[in-house]
């Protein structure tokens, strides 16, 4: 930080890049985005210039044909299918992630690298690819279906796409890395000497576990929980190739607005209540105590 | 103090990876409230006996006995032993007081009774008004105290302390050598201390076992090892030692003749008849220069070099026909501390009690 300092740049030249990028990938994009949620939509795509706050009530009521706005909860129910499934994979990346970083963490340098390697060998390809991959498992003729059938456990394919299931696979899939990598980086700093101390203090392995090693994964944890829960709240692909478009997540929802349906201010104001909410809840996380870089 | 075997290590072998054994048949006997030592260089195997009376490791073979039973197979959390570490490995995310109670809480004594005697360990090494704060906020001095205290609070039958006094510096390592002392008069718990400074393996403790490359070489009182050493190896590694090499040319009466390389004819007291080719050793401060000769066990020799050393100055000496010896002497009064120039032919007297025979 001093040695930066020393070199005495002009601060404009030395945060002037850095605002740069702010001000064009995000202030302006999300400025954009906001202004488009309060204005009228053009049927043929994009917007009319004229103030309306449509889009927003669209979100929770619906106008009949009197122009009456009746109260109206599928969007909001996608909303909460939303929210429900994202954090159902945060839980489900959690449960599977922490032993597989705390099985590498403690295994020698060498094979440490190479386990790791193969956790993030699925990123190497394109993650539709990957994604249409478990509709070929999922499918009706697909690998479940046919080795249940053919072992005879099943007389008719099992109705696996297009299910919550099917999508909770997919994003759980997809983003299991970024919780692994994290619960990793702060096991493999962990001084695994504590451990030993914690055994010759008469605790079990169970009480090692929830008093020591635990507290002290925290914060990749907490890292790898919000890597987790926010990009699958917002994920598109999964759900429109698993789910179907018959279970819509609010990214898909977004996505359509934008494509067929044509409603431009109704998406943009979707993503702003979407990001309202999740700023929400790292404002609320932090006024608890916690902080998101995971200090304790 | 009594003399009940509290700890008995027999015939433990170890090794990490086949080619190298950090253990080679390790046999002893730690007695109740004793302060035991290790003592030897880096890489003899000592923390990782320490470990094994600890249970974080398993011997390949041998077995460790506690008051009698085998506990080769318990683990860590089943043995009455507690560990200072050398890294102290105080647990980051605790206070000092929930680091101190740990041990007790995880023995299902009620946090607020373990609290209390956790305080009352704190007071036990002066550390009471720091049981507020975490590791991170106190001094290296401070940490190795709570990491004491945490391993104390239990009353362990056996307190393992693996080089817990190598990060602090001089002075405050003095303090704690007596500190040690102390907690263990005070609380009658067997030490068992890890070292590889000779000095603090001395000044503290009952009994040392001298290691090296994974074997005992000697276990005995410090005075036993300083001056009894049983081999080359003790007599080097402990203090300062002149190692003189010859050939037996038999015994009378306990007596020795021994015929050094350099032609020399020293007379030994040893008990028993010895053949072939000996080593004798003799401490420096044994080793007294006169201008005369006697009688016996006094060759000649010229002073080849002089070290001042305040209180003591070291001088080396070529006997005739090749071979030095050191000898040290307390300053002298006047004359720059010296007692001799150099260059001076002085007679080395070596008493043939002082003289002791080693095996090899
Ligand atoms: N986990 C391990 N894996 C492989 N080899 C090890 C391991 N721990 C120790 N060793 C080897 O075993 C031997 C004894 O090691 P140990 O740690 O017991 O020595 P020490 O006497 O405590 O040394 P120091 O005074 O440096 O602490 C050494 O040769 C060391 O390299
Ligand atoms: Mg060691």
């Amino acid at each position: 930080m001093n040695k930066l300092r020393n070199f005495n740049l002009p601060w404009w030249l030395s945060v002037g890049p850095a605002l740069l990028v702010l001000c064009f990938f995000m202030v302006l994009p999300i400025a954009i985005i906001f202004s488009y949620s309060l204005m009228q939509a053009d049927p043929h795509g994009g917007v009319v210039h004229a103030f309306s706050t449509d889009a927003y009530l669209r979100f929770l009521f619906e106008r009949d044909w009197d122009d009456v706005l009746q109260f109206d909860l599928s969007y909001f129910t996608i909303f909460l299918r939303s929210i429900a499934l994202a954090a159902a994979t945060t839980l489900l990346c959690l449960a599977i992630s922490f032993p597989a970083a705390y099985y590498i963490a403690g295994q020698p340098p060498a094979r440490r690298n190479v386990l790791l390697l193969l956790i993030t060998i699925p990123f190497w390809a394109n993650l539709l690819v990957r994604t249409y991959c478990w509709v070929l498992i999922l499918r009706d003729s697909g690998l479940v279906n046919t080795w249940l059938g053919l072992a005879g456990w099943i007389s008719s394919p099992l109705p696996l796409m297009y299910t919550n299931g099917a999508i909770l696979i997919g994003l759980v899939y997809a983003y299991l890395p970024f919780m692994a990598l994290p619960i990793y980086a702060t096991l493999e700093k962990t001084d695994w000497r504590l451990i030993n101390a914690s055994r010759d203090l008469y605790a079990n392995p169970l009480q090692t576990m929830r008093r020591i090693v635990l507290p002290l994964a925290r914060p990749g944890i907490i890292a790898g929980s919000i890597m987790v829960f926010i990009p699958s709240l917002g994920a598109v692909i999964a759900p429109d190739l698993l789910g179907g478009g018959r279970k819509l997540m609010i990214g898909s929802l977004i996505q359509l607005q934008f494509s067929a349906s044509r409603n431009w201010p109704f998406g943009a104001a979707n993503a702003v209540i979407l990001l309202v909410f999740v700023l929400l809840l790292l404002y609320l996380w932090r006024r608890r105590g916690g902080n998101t870089t995971g200090a304790w | 103090m009594t003399s009940n075997s509290l700890i008995e290590i027999q015939q433990v072998i170890k090794s990490y990876t086949p080619a190298v054994r950090a253990l080679d048949g390790v046999s002893l006997t730690i007695h109740e409230n004793e302060f035991f030592t290790l003592l030897g260089p880096s890489g003899c195997g000592k923390t990782t006996l320490l470990s094994i009376i600890a249970g974080f490791e398993k011997p390949d073979a041998g077995a460790v006995l506690l008051d009698g039973a085998d506990i080769s197979a318990a683990p860590p959390e089943k043995r009455p032993v507690n560990t200072v570490f050398q890294s102290y490995a105080l647990f980051p995310h605790m206070t000092v007081l929930q680091n101190v109670a740990f041990g007790l809480e995880m023995r299902g004594i009620a946090r607020a009774e373990a609290q209390v005697t956790a305080q009352q360990t704190l007071e036990l090494v002066m550390l009471n008004d720091f049981s507020a704060r975490t590791p991170a906020q106190l001094s290296g001095g401070q940490q190795q105290r709570v990491a004491l205290a945490r391993a104390l609070a239990n009353r362990p039958r056996v307190l393992l302390l693996d080089e817990p006094l190598s990060a602090l510096d001089f002075k405050l390592r003095k303090t704690m050598r007596t500190e040690l002392k102390r907690l263990q008069r005070e609380t009658a718990v067997t030490f068992v201390f890890v070292t590889h400074d000779q000095e603090e393996a001395l000044a503290m403790s009952d009994r040392v076992a001298v290691m090296s490359d994974g074997c005992v070489q000697q276990i005995g009182t410090p005075n036993d090892i300083y001056e009894y050493p049983a081999n080359r190896f003790v007599a080097d590694f402990i203090g300062e030692a002149n190692l003189l090499e010859g050939t037996a040319e038999g015994q009378t009466e306990g007596v020795l003749n021994v015929r050094l390389t350099n032609n020399t004819l020293l007379t030994v007291t040893h008990p028993n008849a010895v053949d072939g080719k000996v080593v004798l050793a003799i401490r420096p401060e044994r080793v007294l220069l006169t201008k005369t000769a006697t009688t016996e066990n006094s060759p000649n020799g010229t002073i080849l070099d002089i070290t001042y050393q305040g209180n003591t100055t070291c001088y080396t000496v070529q006997l005739d026909g090749g071979m030095t010896i050191t000898a040290l002497a307390l300053s002298a009064h006047g004359g720059g501390g010296q007692h001799f120039a150099c260059g001076e032919t002085v007679a080395v007297h070596l008493h043939h009690d002082s003289l002791r025979l080693l095996s090899e």
